[in-house]
C-alpha cells in the first residue's frame, strides 16, 4: 500500500506518496562516475497524477478537492543511505526484507525531487479532515498526516472560537482580506507544543524552523476555516446603483467572506487607501497579540461575612498561570509579602504589584466597577451590592475568565440551585424489591412535590415572599442561592397545578428521571421500595445478589452476581439496560447466566454481535451454559425466515434431546450484518430479549444496523459495551434509544438539552440531569474499583476465540491439502518432520493473517478474524487508558502489525524483536514504562521472553501461540511480577475450528500430559500418524465467520 | 503630490530610505489615542496644513531614520533631499525635581494611574494632576515646544519637524510612559519612585532598586513565542517520520474549550475607527464573530 506524507510548503498542503511497487533505488546509470550534485527524482515516490487519482476516490469534499488539485514538485531533504532514500517505517515492501539501513550504511540527508499534489485553503482543510479515511482508498498515512490534521483541527477551533482578527495583507501584487489567528495564553502554549512535536519530515522542504512553518500553516488554515463558517456576505446587498469604485473598507469586508480573498489595486489612489487600511488593521492585530505572562491577575468573589449583609467583595490576587493553586492576595502584595510564593513564576525583575496593577488596568475595560476601586492607593477588592454580585456571577466573571484573567467563584455558585423535589411512597408496606413477590410499573405510589435547594425542602410561602422582593441572590438556611425569578415562578406555578396525590410507578419513574418543566429543574428525588432502588442508580448494590442458576457451569464472582440480579430486575420490569463493565470483568458470563436463569418455556434470546465475535460467543456458551440450546444464525447457508421460525417452534436444532415444552433454541447468535439483512425475518419472531454486544456498533443511530436491531421487537433489551459510553453523548443517546426507546427524547432535543450544554458550555446542571436520567439504566463497574479488585484474581487468563475469513479458510485448506499430498512422498523421517513443521508454521501464519503467509505486503484491514479481534481489544484497552504487551512468535508479523495498529489506535505502539539492538531495546522499555498515556508494546516472543521488566502493562495478549505453556508463562510474567499490584488480564488468541483450537484443547484437557508432551515445543506433532495429523490440522466448518 | 510650491526651497524629492521608522498609520490623521491626538493638536494649531501633510508622508515613507527620547528633548535624524540627513530636535520643558515629587505623590495616591499606564493607557485623570502642579502635561501652544531643524527651510515647523512629531505620536500611542519620560521621568525611574512611596517611609530608607526590568518585552514577543530554534534536520534522522507526540496527544492539543463569548477579542481590542457603509467596522464584525461560533460543536474526537 502506498504511504502518503504531507508537508506544508508555499502556502499549501503538499501531499506525496511512497509506492512499495517501485524499486528502492535507481539502477546505476551506465558509465556514470561521480554522482551529480543536482537532486534526482525520488526512486519510489508515486507520480502526482497517480496520487491525485487515488485521493479522488476519497469520500465527500476531500475527493472533490483532489480532482481539482494542482500537480507540483518539491525538493525534499530525506534520510538516505546507499544511494537511495530510506523508506518511511509505514512502507511495507512485498519482499519482507526489513526496512532500514544495513549496519554499514551511513545515513545522511540527501535531496530528492518528489512529485506532489498541492491543496490550498479550504481544500487542505477537507483533505486533512479525511486522513482517517485513507484506508478506504488502500493507502496508509505517514506520521506527518495525523500531525497536520491536528493543526487543521486547531486552526478550525481558533476560527470557531473567535480567536481571529481580520487583516488586509499585501499578496501577489495586490491585497487580500485574511483572517489571522490570535494565539494567546493557553492557545500560544498549544501552538508551542505543536511546534515542538512537528515531525522532521514536515521540515524536509526548506530551512524554516518548526515555529514559522506552523505559523504559516495556521495562518492559511485558520483563514480557510473562518471562511467556511461565513458563507453569507456580512453586508446586505447595495440598493440602487453600485458606484464604480467602492471604498476600501467595504471591499475589505466583502472579501472577508468570499472564496477569493484577493483585491486588485488599479490606481495609485487605490494603493494609498489600501495601504492605509492595511496598516490600521495590522496595528490592531499587533495590539491583540500581547504575550501572556507566567502570572495573571485573578478576581475572587467573596460572599458577605455577615449572614444578613449585602456587602460582597471581588478580591484581587496574582495567580501562577501554570499552577493556579499558587495565589497571593492583593492585600499581601501591597504589604510587600507573598511574592516569593509565586517563585520563579514571576519573571526576573518584575514587580509583583505592577503585574497586578497592569492586569487591573486591562481588566477595567471589561469590569466597570473596577475603575472606582482603583481610586484607592492600594486597592485589594471591589465592593459590590447583591445585584452587583449577581451581575459578576452571570456576566462580568465569565467575561474576565474568557479574557484570560483568573476568576474564582464560591462553590455554591454552580451547585446550589433552587428546584423541585419529588417524594414518592409505595402504598403497600414498603419492603425490599426482592422480598415483594410482585412488582411492576403499574403499582400505585403516593407522591408530592416540594421546592428545595439541594436536598433541603423549603417553605413555599417564604419563597413567594422572596419572589416578590425580586432579589437575585438570597440566603436560605445559611446558604446563598441564585434565585432566578423565572425559575421560581415556574416552580411555584407547577406546585399549584400538581398537589400531592397518587400515580403509577411507571409515571413516577418518568417523573423522577426528568424535570417536569424546563423552567424548574428537578433537584432531588426521594423514593422508597424498588422505585427508590432503581432511581438511586445503585440498584445493583441494593438488590439481593442472585446466585448463578443451576444450568450455569462456572462460578460467578460477587460483583457478577450483582450484575445478574440487576439485569434480571430491569428485565422483570420490562426495562432495558446497558451493562458497561470494564473489559475482562465478564460481561459475557453475566449475560449467559441471565439466559440460563430464565424459566422454562421462555422465548429465546437474540444476541447480535460483531462478526468477529460469533465464534467466541458460541464457544463461551458451550463452556459456561452447556444446557442452553444455541443456534448460530450466520453464514451464507443460514436458515431462511420460515425455517428459523420452524426451528424455534419445533426445537429440533441441536443434537441434544429437546426438553419438554421448550422452544427450539434458548439463544440465537447472529451478527450485525445478518441482523440487518434478515431484519424482516427476525422481527417476525418472538424474543424474550434482544442483546447487542459491543454496542458501540450501534452508536450511530441512523445506520442501517442500528435501525435494524431497534426494529426487532422484544420484551427487554440489553446492550453490552466495554467502551465508556458516557464520554460521547451522541453514542449514549443512540444506545439508549435501543435499550429504552424514547427515554432520552428525540435526538434533536437531546442535543439541545444535554449534549450542547455539557460538551460546549461544560454545564454541570445538564450533566447532573443527564446522569439522573441514565444512571438507573447503566451499570458500569471499573476494574480499579476497590470492591471489584478484591473480587478479582491477580492474574486472569482468558481465551479469545476468533473466526477465519473466507480468504484465510481457503488458504488454510489449500495448505493442509498440499501437505497431505506430499507427506506420502516423504521418504525419510527428517524430511517428513520438516514438512510437518513447515506446514504448522504456515497454518499459524494463515491464522494470523493471509498477508503474513503470503508475505506480499498486501493490505491488512478486513482480511483476518484474528486481526479484527486484536484491533477491537486493543481499542478497548486504549479507551480504558491501559498499557498492553502483545506477543507474537513472528517478527515479520509484528512488523506488519506495528504501523497498522499505530495508525488505528492513536497511541504509541512500540515494537521489539530479536534484531533490536540492546541500546534501543533499553530505550523502548524505559519509554514504555514512563509514558503517561495508553500504549501497546509488540514483542516477538523470543525477544520478549527474557530479561525485560514491563510491569507498566496490565494486559498481556498472545496473538499466536508457542504451544509451550512454560514459554508463554515466562512472557506473561514480564507484566506480572512480584511487586505488581495491578490485576493483569491475559488473553490467548485461538482460531476456532483450526489446529489452534485443537492443540489448545489438548493442552487444556490433559494439562499434565500436555505439559509433558508439549513442554518441549511442537516437535511431538511430527510424530503423529497421517490420520492423526489430518484430524488435528483439518479445518472444521465452523471456522469461518462469513 | 503636485503642490504649486512658492518660494524657496524649490520642490525636491527626498532620498529614498531603507529601514527608516515608518508611521503605521497610512491614511488620515496619525495618532489614535486621545493623548497622542492631544499632542498632535498642538502641531496642527500652527495651521500650516501643506507642510504638515508633507510631514505625514515623510513619516509614512520612513524618512525619519531614528529618534531618541530623553529628558526634555527628542533628537532625530530625518532624510531629506540632501544626502546628509537633517538633525531635528524638539525640546519641551521638563518638570523640576520638586514638581515631579508632587506629581509622584499624587500618582501614588490612586492605584488607577499605575494600573492604566501599565496596561498601556494614559489615564485621563493625569491631566488634572499635572495641571494642579502648574505644569500641564500637554504643550498648549507652539511656544511650549522648542523645535529646531538643520534644514534650510526657515519656517517652523518644517516638514522634517512635522514628520518627527508624527512618529513621536505613534510612539506615545504604543507606550504612554514615553510622554512622561519626555517630561523628565523614564518608566523605570517613575515606577521605582512610585514603588518607594507605596512602600512608605519604612522601606524608603536604604531602598534598593530592584534589578532593572528586562528590556521592554514589546516587539520581541514574536508570535506567541513560536520563534524558537529547533534541532537541525540532519540531527533528526532517527525519528525523521514521526511526530514528537502520539496522535491522541496531538488531538488533545488541537482540542480547545468552547468560548462563551465569541466576540471577546472585539470587545477587548476595539477595531480601528473605520466606517463601512455608514456603520462602525466593530458592528459589522460583531455579526461575523457570532456566525463563526454558531452551532460549533467542538472538534470531533
Amino acid at each position: 500500500m502506498r504511504v502518503i506524507h504531507g508537508i506544508w510548503a508555499d502556502e499549501a498542503l503538499c501531499l506525496w506518496a511512497e509506492d512499495p511497487a517501485l524499486p528502492r533505488a535507481h539502477a546505476p546509470a551506465p558509465g556514470a562516475g561521480r554522482p551529480s550534485r543536482a537532486p534526482v527524482p525520488h526512486p519510489f515516490a508515486a507520480q502526482a497524477g497517480e496520487l491525485a487519482d487515488l485521493l479522488a476516490a476519497l469520500p465527500g469534499s476531500a475527493g472533490e478537492a483532489a480532482r481539482k488539485a494542482v500537480d507540483d514538485e518539491l525538493t525534499l531533504h530525506l534520510p538516505s543511505a546507499g544511494g537511495g532514500p530510506l523508506a518511511s517505517p509505514e512502507l511495507i515492501r512485498p519482499d519482507a526484507d526489513p526496512a532500514g539501513p544495513g549496519p554499514r550504511d551511513r545515513v545522511s540527508l540527501a535531496r530528492w525531487r518528489v512529485p506532489v499534489v498541492a491543496f490550498a485553503g479550504a481544500a487542505a482543510l477537507d483533505l486533512l479532515g479525511s486522513v482517517g479515511s485513507l484506508g478506504d482508498v488502500a493507502a496508509v498515512a505517514g506520521g506527518s498526516l495525523p500531525y497536520l490534521a491536528a493543526l487543521a483541527r486547531f486552526a478550525e477551533g481558533l476560527a470557531f472560537r473567535g480567536r481571529v482578527l481580520p487583516v488586509l495583507v499585501a499578496e501577489d501584487g495586490g491585497y487580500a482580506a485574511r483572517w489571522r489567528p490570535v494565539l494567546d495564553g493557553a492557545d500560544a502554549q498549544r501552538a508551542r507544543d505543536l511546534a515542538a512535536a512537528m515531525p522532521a519530515s514536515c521540515r524536509a522542504a526548506g530551512p524554516e524552523p518548526p515555529g514559522l512553518l506552523l505559523a504559516a500553516a495556521l495562518d492559511c488554515l485558520t483563514d480557510a476555516a473562518a471562511r467556511t463558517r461565513l458563507p453569507a456576505p456580512l453586508l446586505s446587498a447595495r440598493r440602487g446603483r453600485t458606484p464604480a469604485r467602492l471604498p476600501w473598507p467595504e471591499r475589505f469586508v466583502v472579501a472577508l467572506t468570499t472564496t477569493d480573498a484577493r483585491l486588485d489595486v488599479a490606481t495609485p489612489q487605490d494603493e494609498e487607501e489600501a495601504g492605509a487600511l492595511a496598516a490600521e488593521l495590522e496595528a490592531w492585530l499587533d495590539a491583540a497579540r500581547i504575550p501572556a505572562g507566567p502570572v495573571r491577575t485573578c478576581f475572587r468573589l467573596a460572599e458577605p461575612s455577615d449572614p444578613d449583609g449585602d456587602h460582597w467583595r471581588v478580591e484581587f490576587a496574582l495567580q501562577s498561570a501554570e499552577d493556579p493553586s499558587l495565589m497571593v492576595s492583593a492585600a499581601d502584595l501591597w504589604a510587600g509579602e507573598g511574592a516569593t510564593l509565586l517563585g520563579s513564576g514571576l519573571a526576573a525583575g518584575r514587580d509583583p504589584v505592577e503585574e497586578l496593577l497592569a492586569g487591573l488596568g486591562a481588566g477595567a475595560r471589561l469590569f466597570g466597577e473596577l475603575e472606582d476601586a482603583l481610586r484607592d492607593p492600594a486597592p485589594a477588592a471591589v465592593d459590590l451590592d447583591t445585584p452587583g454580585a449577581f451581575r459578576f456571577l452571570k456576566e462580568t466573571g465569565p467575561l474576565l475568565a474568557g479574557a484570560g484573567f483568573g476568576v474564582l467563584l464560591p462553590d455554591w455558585a454552580r451547585k446550589a440551585r433552587l428546584g423541585l423535589k419529588l417524594t414518592t411512597r409505595t402504598q403497600s408496606p414498603s419492603g425490599s424489591s426482592v422480598t415483594a413477590p410482585k412488582f411492576g410499573l403499574g403499582d400505585l405510589v403516593n407522591f408530592r412535590y416540594e421546592l428545595a435547594v439541594g436536598d433541603q425542602a423549603l417553605d413555599p410561602d417564604q419563597l413567594a415572599e422572596l419572589a416578590r422582593l425580586k432579589v437575585p441572590l438570597v440566603r436560605l438556611r445559611g446558604q446563598w442561592v441564585e434565585l432566578d425569578e423565572a425559575h421560581l415562578k415556574a416552580a411555584l406555578r407547577f406546585l399549584q397545578r400538581n398537589p400531592p396525590g397518587t400515580m403509577t410507578a411507571g409515571e413516577a419513574l418518568a417523573a423522577g428521571l426528568r424535570a417536569p418543566d424546563d423552567a424548574a429543574p428537578l433537584v432531588d428525588v426521594d423514593a422508597d421500595g424498588w422505585l427508590g432502588d432503581l432511581l438511586s442508580g445503585q440498584a445493583d448494590r441494593r438488590l439481593a445478589p442472585v446466585s448463578a442458576p443451576a444450568g450455569f457451569a462456572g462460578t460467578l464472582r460477587p460483583y457478577q452476581e450483582r450484575g445478574l440480579s440487576w439485569l434480571a430486575f430491569l428485565g422483570d420490569l420490562g426495562l432495558g439496560g446497558i451493562l458497561a463493565d470494564d473489559m475482562g470483568l465478564g460481561k459475557t458470563i453475566q449475560l449467559l447466566s441471565l439466559v440460563a436463569a430464565q424459566p422454562p418455556g421462555s422465548a429465546p434470546t437474540l444476541l447480535v454481535c460483531p462478526m468477529s465475535l460469533v465464534g467466541n460467543w458460541q464457544r463461551e456458551a458451550a463452556r459456561f451454559t452447556p444446557n442452553l440450546r444455541v443456534h448460530v444464525h450466520h453464514g451464507a447457508d443460514r436458515l431462511d425466515g420460515d425455517s428459523l421460525a420452524a426451528l424455534l417452534a419445533r426445537g429440533d436444532d441441536p443434537p441434544r434431546p429437546p426438553r419438554e415444552g421448550m422452544t427450539g433454541a434458548d439463544l440465537v447468535i447472529t451478527s450485525y450484518g445478518v441482523a440487518t439483512r434478515d431484519q424482516a425475518a427476525l422481527s417476525a419472531l418472538t424474543w424474550a430479549r434482544v442483546v447487542c454486544d459491543e454496542a458501540q456498533n450501534i452508536k450511530n443511530h441512523a445506520t442501517k444496523q442500528s435501525r435494524a436491531v431497534r426494529a426487532v421487537p422484544a420484551a427487554a433489551r440489553i446492550a453490552l459495551t466495554g467502551t465508556p459510553v458516557e464520554n460521547r453523548l451522541s453514542d449514549l443517546w443512540s444506545i439508549m434509544e435501543f435499550t429504552n426507546p424514547g427515554l432520552l427524547g428525540p435526538a434533536e432535543r437531546f442535543r439541545e438539552t444535554y449534549a450542547v450544554p455539557i460538551e460546549r458550555h461544560g454545564s454541570e446542571d445538564a450533566a447532573a440531569a443527564l446522569k439522573r436520567v441514565t444512571q438507573p439504566f447503566v451499570l458500569r463497574r471499573l476494574k480499579t474499583d476497590k470492591t471489584i479488585i478484591s473480587d478479582l484474581p491477580d492474574k486472569q487468563e482468558m481465551k479469545v476465540w476468533c473466526n477465519l475469513t473466507a480468504e484465510q479458510a481457503s488458504l488454510y485448506a489449500a495448505t493442509v491439502a498440499d501437505m497431505l499430498s506430499r507427506i506420502e512422498e516423504a521418504t525419510d523421517d527428517i524430511s517428513r518432520r520438516g514438512l510437518v513443521l513447515a506446514t504448522m508454521a504456515k497454518l499459524k501464519q494463515v491464522c494470523n493473517h493471509p498477508a503474513h503467509l503470503l508475505g506480499d505486503g498486501s493490505r491488512l484491514p478486513g482480511r483476518s478474524g484474528k486481526l479484527a479481534r486484536l484491533e477491537e481489544i486493543c481499542e478497548e484497552i486504549v479507551a480504558e487508558g491501559d498499557k498492553a504487551l502483545c506477543f507474537t512468535q513472528y517478527a515479520e508479523f509484528g512488523r506488519m502489525l506495528q504501523p497498522h495498529l499505530a495508525a488505528r489506535l492513536d497511541c504509541p505502539v512500540l515494537f521489539l524483536h530479536g534484531g533490536t539492538p540492546k541500546k534501543q531495546r533499553d530505550t523502548m522499555v524505559e519509554t514504555f514504562a514512563s509514558l503517561d498515556e495508553p500504549a501497546l508494546f509488540l514483542l516477538s516472543l523470543k525477544a520478549g521472553g527474557t530479561g525485560l521488566n514491563l510491569t507498566a502493562a496490565s494486559h498481556v495478549i498472545h496473538v499466536d501461540r508457542w504451544w509451550n505453556p512454560a514459554v508463554e508463562d515466562q512472557a506473561t510474567d514480564r507484566a506480572f511480577r512480584i511487586g505488581q499490584h495491578r490485576n493483569v488480564q491475559v488473553r490467548k488468541f485461538v482460531c476456532v475450528g483450526t489446529l489452534e483450537e485443537r492443540i489448545d484443547a489438548m493442552i487444556e484437557e490433559k494439562k499434565q500430559l500436555a505439559e509433558r508432551i508439549v513442554g518441549t515445543g511442537e516437535a511431538w506433532l511430527t510424530e503423529l500418524s497421517v490420520a492423526d495429523l489430518r484430524s488435528v490440522l483439518a479445518l472444521s466448518p465452523d471456522a469461518v465467520s462469513a | 503630490m503636485s503642490a504649486r510650491w512658492e518660494g524657496w526651497p524649490p520642490p525636491s524629492r527626498p532620498c529614498r530610505v531603507e529601514g527608516g521608522i515608518k508611521a503605521r498609520s497610512k491614511r488620515g490623521a496619525i495618532g489614535e489615542q486621545w493623548w497622542s491626538r492631544r499632542f498632535i493638536a498642538v502641531l496642527e494649531s500652527y495651521g500650516m496644513s501643506g507642510r504638515l501633510a508633507r510631514g505625514r508622508s515623510y513619516a509614512r515613507a520612513g524618512q525619519v531614520l531614528d529618534f531618541e527620547l530623553s529628558q526634555g528633548k527628542v533628537t532625530a535624524r530625518v532624510q531629506g533631499s540632501r544626502v546628509r540627513p537633517y538633525q531635528v530636535r524638539i525640546g519641551i520643558l521638563p518638570l523640576t525635581t520638586a514638581q515631579w515629587r508632587t506629581v509622584q505623590e499624587r500618582l501614588a495616591s490612586q492605584a488607577l494611574f499605575r494600573a492604566k499606564l501599565l496596561a498601556g493607557e494614559m489615564p485621563r485623570e493625569i491631566e488634572e494632576v499635572f495641571a494642579d502642579c502648574g505644569t500641564p502635561l500637554f504643550p498648549h501652544s507652539a511656544g511650549d515646544l522648542d523645535m529646531r531643524c538643520s534644514c534650510p527651510d526657515w519656517e517652523v515647523p518644517c516638514k522634517h519637524l512635522a514628520a518627527v512629531c508624527y512618529v513621536l505620536a505613534e510612539e506615545f500611542d504604543r507606550d504612554p510612559f514615553a510622554m512622561l519620560a519626555w517630561r523628565g521621568r523614564g518608566r523605570d525611574e517613575l515606577l521605582t519612585a512610585l514603588r518607594a512611596i507605596q512602600a512608605g517611609p519604612r522601606a524608603r530608607a536604604g531602598h534598593e532598586d530592584p534589578p532593572r526590568a528586562a528590556a521592554s518585552a514589546a516587539g520581541t514577543a514574536g508570535r506567541a513565542g513560536l520563534d524558537g530554534a529547533a534541532a537541525p534536520l540532519g540531527e533528526c534522522l532517527e525519528s525523521f517520520w514521526s511526530p514528537g507526540l502520539s496522535p491522541a496527544r496531538l488531538r488533545a492539543l488541537a482540542r480547545a474549550p468552547e468560548s462563551a463569548t465569541p466576540d471577546l477579542l472585539l470587545r477587548m481590542f476595539p477595531p480601528p475607527p473605520v466606517q463601512v457603509r455608514g456603520k462602525d467596522l466593530a458592528d459589522v464584525l460583531a455579526a461575523a464573530y457570532q456566525q463563526l461560533a454558531d452551532d460549533y460543536q467542538g472538534p470531533e474526537l
